[in-house]
């Protein structure tokens, strides 16, 4: 079938580029490294350390701020996009050509986080769960589909990978500054607080404390209802605007 | 031969630009149809309308009996598209690339191999086929740009300006290739800015400008309703005193271009009015050093039709 020939070649794709390889596999653990150091004083060493908090923070940050990317890149980087123009003239139909960037970045980083989580558990010794660590990297799996699809309807909207690298960069860090992994918003007053639940990245963050310090799961359904809702969303954004001759 | 593509007053328009304006024509199986035209003439839009990625506003396009409007799928399985962009990926080996390619197409695995095979062959890369087109010259990355649409055995192939800015050699190459293409019975468009290519290869030409056709036939043809035409180029020491409205006094000439010491006379020959011309360069002051004249080609009658002013 041609969806899957597609989906392999754009993870074939994916794998030529080094800067994506290194941005979803160093990038967390630098970022991890660096501010675990930089706050190490704000924390003791239990119940948990600079390291375990930035942990979790970091890799929900990095998922919010590089898979995006990640999918805008295998969609329309410019020497990928030469090559998808070739599909557009095949036999393929558009919703394919969009779907398969969509599942190409997402078995990419779904490998990448896969494999962080845990590396940052095991080998690193970070608390990122214990036994419920499958449920967190099942959440970052779940977010990181989204950002997948959020990159691709950026794409599709933008039409250029620049531009919506570049836009995109504005709801991401709204989100991400509402999430609160950066720095706690708390202090801003109640009605950023309110405002901050509009934020996917609060979702997650909330969830992911939840399910590893408090071993409590129930946020975790209603989390990824939600996150599946966005997607479904930015996918259909994507089947109404994207046109095949965009790559001609 | 049948006609396996016909376009009825097609028309395209992009805001304030008419890109295509009931355009219509045919191409049969084994035949080569040049379209030439200056830049913004409609070439790459008729191209993408043909290639089905492109929506026209009217006209009717009928692909191998299937509409455009209902029979997308099957039409672009029938397609082999050369686009002015080379549609390759770098990373991957030459092989890859074109089996990738061809395997959209609904070519069994079985089969593919051998296709792979005979397209790389065709294109003159079999010996290549493991590298990558990175490390390719730009007339190699032309020729596998080709492989890559031929190697499902297309019976209709597309081609915009496959051969810009590549070597001789490669060039004769892909001529030669689309000719061999020619007489397995591909109908082939060809859409380029160099006349000797369509001169070479073409059975017919359309000359676009501003989205229509303004002159349609062979070569012959066309250079046929320019015949008396004749373009005299006449090196001389001196263009100081020339007045070019003299020039256009004397009878049968259509215009004058004078660049550097060159005078170039555009005549009609059946004045015989060489003489005359010859009488007001003396009369100018011009010391006459060589001449030599040319009878009507294709690129004289391209420029006659859409001008010489400069496109974007």
């Amino acid at each position: 079938m041609n969806f899957f020939k597609i989906v392999k070649q754009d993870f074939i794709n994916i794998l030529h580029n080094p800067a994506l390889i290194i941005s979803n596999t160093m990038i967390p653990l630098i970022l991890i490294g660096v501010l675990g150091f930089v706050t190490k004083s704000n924390f003791g060493t239990m119940p948990i350390s600079a390291y375990d908090y930035q942990g979790v923070n970091m890799l929900i940050l990095s998922v919010a701020l590089l898979v995006a990317i990640t999918t805008s890149n295998a969609f329309m980087e410019e020497k990928v996009m030469r090559g998808n123009m070739r599909i557009a003239y095949a036999p393929v139909s558009k919703l394919e050509m969009v779907l398969s960037k969509i599942v190409s970045s997402y078995v990419f980083v779904s490998i990448c986080y896969g494999l962080l989580v845990p590396f940052c558990q095991y080998i690193l010794g970070l608390n990122l769960g214990g036994s419920n660590f499958l449920w967190f990297t099942l959440l970052l799996n779940i977010f990181a589909f989204f950002g997948c699809c959020f990159g691709a309807m950026f794409c599709c909207i933008f039409r250029s990978e620049e531009q919506a690298n570049s836009i995109m960069q504005i709801p991401l860090f709204i989100f991400i500054f509402l999430g609160g992994v950066l720095f706690r918003i708390h202090r801003l007053g109640n009605v950023v607080n309110m405002i901050s639940n509009i934020s996917p990245v609060k979702w997650v963050a909330g969830c992911s404390y939840q399910i590893i310090y408090d071993n409590d799961r129930h946020l975790l359904l209603p989390v990824i209802t939600g996150l599946a809702a966005l997607s479904l969303l930015c996918f259909l954004v994507c089947g109404l605007l994207f046109k095949p001759e965009e790559y001609v | 031969m049948p006609e396996t593509i016909i376009v009825q007053n097609l028309k395209k328009r992009y805001k304030n630009v008419q890109a295509v304006n009931d355009l219509s024509f045919t191409v049969s199986s084994g035949e080569i149809v040049g379209l030439l035209g200056p830049n913004g003439a409609g070439k790459s839009t008729t191209i993408n309308i043909l290639a089905t990625v492109l929506k026209p506003d009217s006209g009717n396009v009928t692909i191998a009996g299937h509409s455009l409007q209902n029979g997308k799928k099957q039409i672009k399985k029938l397609l082999g598209i050369v686009p002015q962009d080379l549609a390759i990926y770098e990373e991957i080996s030459a092989e890859k690339n074109v089996r990738f390619f061809a395997s959209l197409y609904g070519s069994y695995e079985t089969r593919l191999d051998s296709q792979v095979q005979m397209a790389l062959k065709t294109v003159g890369l079999y010996d290549r086929r493991k590298d990558k087109p990175k490390t390719f010259s730009g007339g190699m990355k032309r020729r596998l740009n080709i492989a890559c649409a031929i190697a499902h055995q297309p019976d209709i192939i597309i081609m915009d300006e496959p051969t810009v800015g590549i070597d001789p050699q490669s060039r004769n190459h892909i001529l030669e290739t689309i000719a061999e293409l020619r007489k397995k019975g591909a109908a082939i468009i060809y859409s380029t800015h160099y006349m000797e290519e369509v001169e070479a290869i073409a059975d017919h030409v359309l000359i676009l400008n501003d989205g229509t056709v303004i002159a349609s036939g062979t070569t012959e043809e066309i250079c046929k309703r320019f015949e008396n035409q004749v373009t005299y180029t006449f090196q001389v020491s001196t263009v100081e005193f020339v007045e070019e409205s003299n020039f256009l006094q004397i009878a049968g000439v259509k215009q004058i271009e004078i660049k550097d010491n060159v005078i170039q006379v555009v005549a009609d020959s059946m004045n015989n009015n060489l003489n005359d011309i010859i009488s007001m360069l003396i009369s100018n002051g011009c010391n006459l050093q060589s001449m030599s004249s040319e009878k009507a080609s294709l690129e004289t009658v391209f420029l006659d039709l859409t001008g010489k002013k400069l496109r974007d």
